[in-house]
């Protein structure tokens, strides 16, 4: 099972916010049970604290995080539904990251592990959730 | 020798090419012969075109009631009125059909051979008996009459596209419209099985593991949280220029 990791859980686990140990252990048993894979939108977000691409690469590869490229489809997907929302006036969903993601998690991936105040469903329609 | 301009035929509203589906009367009324001088007028030079060794390529329409008509007449001769049912015509005549057979059409150079051949047997104008031929066509035997829809359901059960005569360069109905979602499922699926088949499966981490990601790494925005953070990173939590860029 391949399993999409959101930016918002890398930073609780790095930063060590609140739950961050249940989502290690979540990732860590997820690790076990197949590749774990973050996309542009995630790599370009968590990457940025890093000073080089290479040492965020490094960092994430001695994790076993994958940098998993959005495929074709992936990207007609997600601006498909990007186009869709533009009507709605929700600021998230008129978003282009959290379409990207969403449909990379859904068409790449098996599930998303993503941490997020209000429902992800929200953000997050089309992939299966791990949620801690 | 050149490439020759084939006749046109329209089957049932397809149209397709053949190379000569059939012969012009001897001498018809309605048929004007170019390259004789004309009763009232001068007689036109007609130029030799090396595509064209016969001097005419004819349309030719087959009804549904199986009847042949020559519909139109191009370069030597010259058709006038209606289109001619062609009583003086009995011959089998051949319509390549299906795919071409790229290996038997380079053989030939100056042919597109098909997979396969819709033939009919007319008689004074009118389908008799017909029959579809792959391959050397031994053994196939005559149907009576002319049954569009029964040579139709034919075609389809012998994998013959629908388009009769399909342009080797379309991409015809592998890449229709409707199958696209069909083949992006197919593609993410193929990724998804080739990523799990190749890459770390099962790996064993350990909690400690997770503190490599600190080494290195400096807070973006280290006054929010994780999910400030990422609506920040988004473009819609604080201003984005806050990021050290």
């Amino acid at each position: 099972m391949i399993t999409a990791i959101d930016t918002s859980v890398l930073l609780i686990i790095t930063r060590k916010e609140p739950r961050w140990e249940k989502w290690r252990e979540a990732l860590t048993k997820a690790a076990s049970e197949g590749p774990l894979v973050v996309c542009c939108v995630v790599f370009g977000e968590f990457s940025w604290g890093y000073d080089s691409v290479n040492l965020a690469l490094e960092r994430l590869h001695t994790l076993h995080i994958h940098y998993d490229p959005i495929s074709h489809e992936t990207a007609r997907s997600a601006y498909h539904d990007y186009l869709k929302a533009l009507p709605y006036r929700n600021p998230e969903l008129r978003l282009l990251p959290y379409h990207l993601i969403n449909s990379h998690a859904a068409l790449q991936a098996d599930r998303l592990a993503v941490d997020t105040i209000i429902d992800p469903r929200h953000y997050y329609p089309s992939p299966k959730l791990l949620l801690c | 020798m050149t490439v020759q301009i084939q006749d046109s035929v329209v089957l049932c509203g397809h149209h397709l090419g053949v190379v000569q589906l059939g012969y012009l009367p001897s001498a018809h009324p309605a048929i004007t012969d170019l390259s004789q001088p004309l009763p009232d007028g001068p007689r036109f030079h007609l130029p030799k075109c090396s595509a064209l060794h016969r001097g005419y390529a004819a349309a030719w329409e087959i009804r549904d009631d199986g009847s042949l008509y020559l519909t139109d007449i191009i370069y030597r001769y010259h058709l006038q009125g209606p289109p001619l049912h062609a009583i003086w015509m009995t011959l089998i005549v051949y319509i390549p059909v299906g795919d071409i057979d790229a290996t038997r059409s380079r053989e030939l150079r100056y042919e597109l051979v098909r997979e396969a051949t819709l033939q009919f047997k007319v008689v004074d104008g009118m389908i008799h008996q017909w029959r579809l031929v792959k391959g050397s066509g031994q053994g196939i035997r005559w149907k009576n009459g002319f049954d569009w829809p029964n040579i139709t359901a034919m075609l389809k059960a012998q994998g013959i596209s629908s388009e009769l005569q399909p342009d080797p360069y379309s991409h015809s109905d592998k890449f229709s419209d409707e199958s696209l979602p069909r083949i992006a499922r197919e593609c993410a699926d193929l990724l998804r099985r080739a990523k799990l088949q190749y890459s770390d499966v099962g790996k064993k981490l350990s909690e400690d593991d997770w503190d490599m990601l600190r080494r290195g790494w400096a807070d973006p925005f280290p006054k929010l949280d994780a999910h400030a953070s990422v609506r920040a990173f988004r473009g819609h939590g604080p201003p984005v220029t806050s990021i050290t860029l």
